[in-house]
């Protein structure tokens, strides 16, 4: 064989042996472990990230008030985070921000859209409670927690709340029936009767005509989204007790 | 960061699909292993055929097509999202994928590319070897490793390996611009690549296109050089050229109308493309001034026997043509088949950046970098004594 | 130039050849047995054997085959599992890249075919406000519509994936607990999975520069937790399961409903199961 050719097949071979030496050199030990890939991939994407979405359960640790609220309310399948954001690691990294524009976040599931089931509750938004020229925010009325307006499911009185203050602030000298009964009434009505801002202002008002107005709302005959809905499970005692009530705050 | 090239569509496209993935680097690509291939076959007319009327441009096509492979990497490489981690296809390929088989594929006919070129250019890089001085005989002494044997004995060796190579050579070739076809026909997700005629479209297509490579580049170099050219040579090209010219466009027409009247589900969409956005790139560019004229062109001067000047004129106005005409097949099957949506209910356009990575300057850089290596080749090989006897060796 | 003559330097001889031919045989032999002795082994880079249970000591993925079900019938198309996935893994929040996506499909009176939107529609991030929030907006609201729904999207975790099929390197794959995963560190970003994925569920994530695509919240199912779209979805549009257990919500999902797969042409064998499909839906 020519000096030219055997050095040419050496120069080959030395490539070849170099390549394959090469390779073996750099292969990480866990590739072939399962297959075609590297083991160790599978349990560094099973360890990282640290989950960013907690649940309702790490929620709970602290908010249990909260939590309770909302595991008896119409949102229970909505939870926390959802609104929230993820919880990561608060409360070490700070405090968690709380919606600010309701009508924004709420419309995002409730706004009437076709193409949503009909199971789900919709509203649309220039007409409801009732037809209105510019914004009215959800939370006015609604407790977030437990959204249903009136009804034994839950308080409707949206608070700002710290882990371990109640709910609701009573007024000093109602019972607890009384207090049971007003709270629908509290967010429009403001809790001394007087919030004129966003409807009828009670406090002071003859009690004659509190019973009338609300028997109408109870009826239907007077129609209004709201006043219709706070008022369909009230009895014949419940409307004496809260004319009782509003008639004798001071006020008018 | 480099800036997001988003794509604006109609229709419905899926969110992902507004950023296009493959981009004209993409189509860049398969284009250089096209003019590889092409340019390969013309050299093996000689090598390997035995065709003597391809003597004179044998060499100088084995060089450009070894100046179009080395180059071939460099768009690929340009648009990796990891670059540097391209060596992990070789390093634990995935057999099952057409990119890790192409890598063991490529490597392979890199070799097999340098190999024969060394062996056509052994005799006369000897002679160079010992008639340098200093650095330049350092390389030639070097790159013949350090052996001046040119007897008979060592010849006939020579012969022996060229003559294997060059037939190893030839489905090497095709097979590594194939494989390119193979990756877009293989594919089930886009109606517009998925086709069993895809790999034979792109390897006839690939030969049209360096075989008109050759014939410009032989124009040039012998107007360069001053050099007679080889009539007989140039017709040869010709003749061969015309006629993978006819079996391409024949098969890219059939492709297109098998899927036409197929009529599958998204049809619909797919004639609002070919007969809106792309219409001029396909039928005008691609199928008209690219395929017809050049037919009619070269098969008017063949039926007319038309010679000298005229001849070279025609030949090289529609190999230009050709060397368009492919290049937009390119882009036409890489990009166009982004452009139509996977839903089959939309259409996106893909506009090029200019500057960027894989912008419209970085593209026209890979491309013009294999012709400026090629003069760099043909300096330290020069191929030109085949083109005429009497060039200094 | 003449041809020079033989010159006897040039010649080899038979002792010089076996010798240097022995040498080569020795290297070659050796590097063999290198190349034999990685392939066969099964270590962990700290020379430590694999444990029984993998991937986690809490979580053995042989236990495990998970599936999802998506029931189109109820989803309300509020975005939030978008927003969600977008949040637990990092993904960019604009309008082309989603691990998870909505479309929403109305058939308008009169017109035969269904129009389709989804988040990259401008329109729909002018209803949310940008790029990085989530919503669709109301133009329908004053139209005649017949029919309208909204479809979930995301990676379907085929049991046949083309995607695996095409990775260069082997950094996409499927584990045994049937999830298709890729593997950041060894992806070479070519964006051959991204072409051949045919629902267009994967996508080139910029920052890490290699391909991107819903993982079930691996990090998460190893946990015990469940993915975070299927955490927030407020009307159990969303359901996550063990196919090993018959009473986990996704085989109940299967067994009490007739199931659809997207694009069964393809023979992918998604493990996604819709309800709720139309002729519409590609």
């Amino acid at each position: 064989m020519p000096a030219h050719i055997f050095r040419l097949l050496l120069l080959l071979a030395t490539f070849l042996i170099l390549a394959v030496l090469a390779r073996n050199y750099v292969l990480d030990p866990s590739y072939y472990q399962f297959g075609d890939y590297r083991g160790d991939a599978v349990v560094e994407m099973a360890a990282n990230p640290a989950p960013s979405f907690r649940g309702p359960d790490y929620c709970q640790a602290c908010h249990s008030q909260r939590h309770a609220q909302w595991t008896a309310g119409a949102h229970q399948g909505v939870k926390c985070e959802v609104c929230h954001g993820a919880a990561r690691e608060h409360p070490v990294d700070g405090t968690m921000p709380k919606p600010a524009d309701t009508i924004k976040l709420c419309t995002v599931c409730h706004e009437a859209m076709p193409g949503r089931p009909a199971a789900q509750p919709q509203i649309v938004i220039e007409e409801h409670p009732v037809p209105h020229d510019g914004p009215i925010q959800c939370l006015t009325c609604h407790n977030p927690h437990s959204p249903k307006l009136g009804g034994p499911e839950g308080p409707v009185a949206p608070v700002v709340e710290t882990p371990a203050t109640a709910v609701t602030v009573a007024p000093v000298l109602m019972s607890p029936r009384l207090v049971s009964l007003t709270t629908p009434c509290t967010p429009c009505h403001g809790a001394d009767g007087r919030n004129a801002a966003m409807s009828a202002a009670l406090a002071g008002s003859d009690r004659a005509l509190l019973v009338r107005k609300l028997q109408e709302y109870r009826s239907g005959a007077l129609e209004h989204a709201v006043m219709n809905a706070v008022t369909k499970s009230l009895s014949d005692d419940d409307i004496a007790d809260l004319a009782e009530h509003y008639a004798s705050l001071p006020g008018g | 960061m480099e800036m997001l090239v988003t794509a604006p569509y109609t229709g419905y496209v899926y969110p992902n699909e507004t950023i296009i993935p493959w981009t004209l680097l993409i189509a860049i690509y398969p284009y250089l292993t096209g003019l590889v291939a092409g340019a390969f076959t013309v050299s093996s007319m000689y090598h390997a055929f035995g065709v003597e009327r391809f003597k004179p441009v044998a060499r100088f096509a084995l060089l450009t097509s070894l100046a179009c492979m080395l180059f071939v990497p460099l768009p690929l490489i340009l648009h990796l999202g990891h670059p540097e981690r391209a060596m992990n296809a070789m390093i634990t390929p995935h057999l099952s994928s057409a990119f890790a088989m192409f890598g063991f594929f490529a490597a392979f006919y890199v070799i097999l590319l340098m190999l024969e070129c060394w062996f056509v250019f052994r005799v006369d890089n000897v002679a160079r070897a010992n008639s340098s001085t200093g650095l330049l005989r350092t390389f030639y002494r070097a790159i013949t490793l350090w052996s001046d044997d040119v007897s008979v004995k060592a010849r006939e060796y020579d012969r022996k390996w060229l003559m294997a190579l060059a037939i190893i050579g030839i489905p090497g070739a095709h097979g590594l611009h194939g494989y390119v076809g193979f990756v877009y026909g293989s594919l089930k997700s886009r109606e517009w690549w998925g086709s069993d005629l895809m790999p034979v479209i792109f390897i006839f297509s690939a030969v049209i296109s360096g075989m008109a490579l050759c014939i410009v580049l032989y124009i040039i170099a012998a107007k360069v050089r001053r050099i007679k050219i080889d009539f007989a040579c140039l017709k040869g090209m010709a003749y061969v050229l015309w006629g993978f010219m006819m079996f391409a466009l024949l098969l890219e027409a059939l492709a297109f109308a098998n899927l036409v009247y197929k009529g599958k589900e998204g049809i619909d969409v797919i004639i609002e493309y070919v007969s809106g956005p792309l219409f001029v790139r396909y039928f005008v560019v691609q199928f008209g001034f690219g395929a017809l004229l050049p037919i009619m062109i070269i098969g008017g001067m063949i039926a007319r026997d038309t010679r000298g000047r005229a001849f070279i004129i025609g030949l090289t106005i529609s190999s230009l043509l050709v060397l368009m005409s492919v290049f937009m097949m390119r882009w036409n099957v890489v990009i166009g088949g982004q452009e139509i949506s996977k839903t089959m209910k939309g259409l996106l356009t893909y506009i090029p950046p200019l500057y960027g990575r894989q912008g419209i300057l970085a593209g026209t850089a890979v491309m013009i970098a294999p012709l400026l290596l090629l003069w760099l080749l043909t300096r330290l090989f020069p191929p030109w004594r085949d083109m005429s006897p009497e060039e200094p060796k | 130039m003449s041809v020079t003559q033989d010159s006897k330097k040039d010649k080899i001889g038979r002792r010089d050849f076996l010798r240097v031919s022995a040498k080569a045989l020795a290297g070659a032999v050796g590097g063999g047995a290198v190349f034999a002795e990685s392939v066969a082994q099964n270590e962990h880079t700290d020379g430590t054997k694999a444990s029984t249970s993998f991937p986690t000591e809490d979580y053995d993925w042989t236990e495990h085959r998970w599936a999802y079900g998506i029931d189109a019938t109820r989803c309300i198309g509020c975005l939030r599992c978008v927003e969600a996935c977008k949040t637990e893994n990092g993904v960019k929040k604009d309008a082309h890249h989603f691990r998870t996506w909505v479309e929403r499909y109305v058939y308008v009176e009169g017109e035969e075919r269904a129009r389709v939107d989804s988040h990259h529609d401008p329109q729909n991030i002018a209803a949310s406000g940008s790029e990085g929030e989530y919503r669709f907006d109301n133009r329908y609201k004053d139209e005649k519509v017949t029919k309208a729904f909204f479809v979930p999207k995301m990676c379907n975790q085929c049991q046949h994936p083309s995607c695996v099929q095409v990775c260069p390197v082997g950094a996409t794959f499927r584990t045994e607990d049937g999830v298709v995963l890729i593997d950041k560190e060894y992806c070479i970003g070519c964006e051959y999975c991204v072409q051949a994925c045919p629902y267009g569920a994967r996508f080139f994530d910029e920052e890490t520069r290699t391909s991107d695509k819903c993982t079930w919240c691996y990090h998460r199912i190893t946990k015990g937790l469940l993915p975070a779209c299927v955490e927030v979805c407020p009307v159990e549009a969303r359901i996550f399961g063990d196919l090993n257990d018959p009473s986990s919500p996704v085989s109940k999902f299967i067994h009490e409903n007739r199931v659809h797969v997207l694009k069964p042409e393809t023979g992918n064998a998604p493990t996604c199961f819709y309800v709720g499909l139309d002729k519409e839906v590609s």
